[in-house]
C-alpha cells in the first residue's frame, strides 16, 4: 500500500503553525460561553505551578530514560489515571495529603532518574499511576468553578501532555556521550525541588 | 536559490491564510452562513470535535479497507440523527451519551484495537448518530436548516476522511505513538467531564 512516510514532516508541522497562528477569528460557527477563559484557565494550572510542572517533565524524562515502551506508555496511561484522580477532586472525595503526594512525586520520580533506576514496567506504571491521583485530584478540585469545564478539561490535559513531551524531549540527550550524567543532575535537582515544595507544606 | 523559493511559498501561504475576513461587507446570500456555520460546528464545538477525531483515528487504526467502508456510514449516521432531531422533541440523554463516547472512542484509539468490522460499524453508526443529533438540535435556530445539515456533513466528512487517512498512511511509529497519546487525552477529558453530572 502506498503511504505518506515520504511527506515533509516540517513543512507539514510549519502549515500547521501557520493554520494554528492565523486561524481568523471572526469563523466561529457560535460563541462557546467561557471557552477561551475556560481553556485558559485549564491550560494555565499545569503550567503555573512549578511543583506539578516538574513532575510531568520527570514523568516523560524517566519514560525516556527507560526507554521502550515506557517512553509511550507513561504518557499514555498517565492522563487517564490523572483524569481518575481528577474525577474524585470534583466530587470532593476526600484524599488527605494531596500537596505532600504532590511534592512527593517530585521527590520519588526525581530520585528515579538520578538513580538511573530501571525498574519493571508494571513497578514505574504503578508509581506513576499513583502519583497521577493526586496531581489530577488538584486539578479536578479546580473544575467545578470554570467558566467552561470541558474547555478546561480539554486544556489541562493537553497542557499536561505537552510537559510530558518537554520531559520526553529533554531525554534525547541520553543519546549524547555525556547525556546520561546530564539527565541523572537534572533529577537530583528535581528532587531537591520536591523536598523545598514538601518543606512549604509543612 | 531553493530555499528562497520554499520561504516565498511559506510567505505567500502566510499571507493568503492572514487574509482578514472581516474585510467583506456582508455576505452574499445571509443563508450562506448556515453551510458555514455546519461545517465549523464538527470542527469547532469542544463537545463534538474531539470525540469525532477519535473516531476518525479509530476508523484508520482498522485499515484502509474497514476505514473507507466506515465513512458513508458515518455520513448516514450524522443526518440520521441530524434529522431525528429536528423532527423529534429534544432528548437530553443524548448529551450524556456523547459525554461517554469521550471515554469510549478515547480508549478505543488509544489501545489501538482492531475490531471486528460488524462491532466497529456498529459503534461508528451509533455515535455518528448521537452527534448527529446533538448537532441537529441547532438546526431550528438557523435560517437554512438544509443548508446548515449539508455544511455539518461536509465537516464530517473533512475531518472523517482527513484523521483516518493521516491514521493509516503515516506509518512512522512516532506518529502512532502520538495517535494514541491524543485518544488518552480524549479519554482523560470524558472521565472529567463526567465526573461534574
Amino acid at each position: 500500500m502506498k503511504t505518506l512516510d515520504h511527506l515533509p514532516v516540517r513543512r507539514l508541522a510549519f502549515l500547521l503553525f501557520a493554520v494554528a497562528v492565523l486561524w481568523p477569528g471572526a469563523s466561529f460557527a457560535h460563541q462557546e460561553t467561557g471557552t477561551a477563559l475556560g481553556f485558559t484557565s485549564g491550560f494555565m494550572h499545569p503550567i503555573s505551578g512549578y511543583d506539578h510542572v516538574i513532575a510531568m517533565i520527570a514523568v516523560g524524562l524517566w519514560g525516556g530514560q527507560l526507554g521502550k515502551p515506557a517512553i509511550w506508555l507513561l504518557p499514555v496511561t498517565f492522563p487517564v489515571v490523572m483524569a481518575f484522580g481528577g474525577m474524585l477532586g470534583v466530587r470532593a472525595f476526600p484524599l488527605p495529603g494531596v500537596e505532600t503526594g504532590i511534592a512527593l512525586s517530585d521527590i520519588i520520580l526525581g530520585a528515579m532518574i538520578a538513580f538511573n533506576a530501571k525498574p519493571k514496567l508494571w513497578v514505574a506504571a504503578v508509581i506513576v499511576g499513583t502519583f497521577a491521583m493526586f496531581h489530577g485530584y488538584a486539578h479536578g478540585a479546580e473544575l467545578p468553578h470554570a467558566a467552561n469545564p470541558l474547555a478546561y478539561a480539554a486544556g489541562f490535559v493537553i497542557a499536561t501532555g505537552l510537559l510530558h513531551l518537554t520531559g520526553i524531549l529533554i531525554g534525547l540527550i541520553l543519546a549524547l556521550p555525556w547525556g546520561l550524567k546530564v539527565v541523572r543532575v537534572i533529577g537530583a535537582l528535581i528532587s531537591l525541588a520536591g523536598v523545598y515544595f514538601l518543606y512549604t507544606v509543612y | 536559490m531553493a530555499k528562497l523559493k520554499i520561504f516565498i511559498r511559506n510567505f505567500l501561504l502566510l499571507l493568503f491564510l492572514g487574509l482578514p475576513v472581516t474585510v467583506a461587507a456582508h455576505t452574499i446570500s445571509q443563508s450562506v452562513g448556515d453551510f458555514y456555520g455546519g461545517i465549523l460546528h464538527t470542527f469547532l464545538v469542544m463537545a463534538h470535535v474531539f470525540p469525532l477525531l477519535a473516531l476518525s483515528i479509530v476508523a484508520g487504526q482498522q485499515g484502509p479497507k474497514t476505514a473507507g467502508g466506515g465513512l458513508p456510514v458515518f455520513l448516514i449516521a450524522l443526518f440520521s440523527g441530524a434529522v431525528a432531531a429536528f423532527y423529534t422533541p429534544p432528548v437530553t440523554a443524548v448529551f450524556y451519551i456523547n459525554l461517554i463516547s469521550f471515554i469510549v472512542l478515547g480508549i478505543l484509539a488509544a489501545l489501538s484495537l482492531k475490531l471486528p468490522r460488524w462491532l466497529f460499524y456498529s459503534v461508528l453508526f451509533f455515535f455518528g448518530c448521537t452527534h448527529g443529533y446533538q448537532n441537529g438540535m441547532e438546526l431550528h435556530q438557523t435560517q437554512s436548516p438544509l443548508l446548515f445539515l449539508t455544511g455539518l456533513l461536509a465537516g464530517g466528512l473533512i475531518l472523517y476522511s482527513i484523521m483516518a487517512a493521516i491514521t493509516v498512511s503515516v506509518k512512522k511509529e512516532w506518529f502512532q505513538i502520538a495517535l494514541r497519546v491524543v485518544g488518552s487525552w480524549v479519554a482523560a477529558m470524558g472521565l472529567m467531564m463526567i465526573a461534574l453530572f
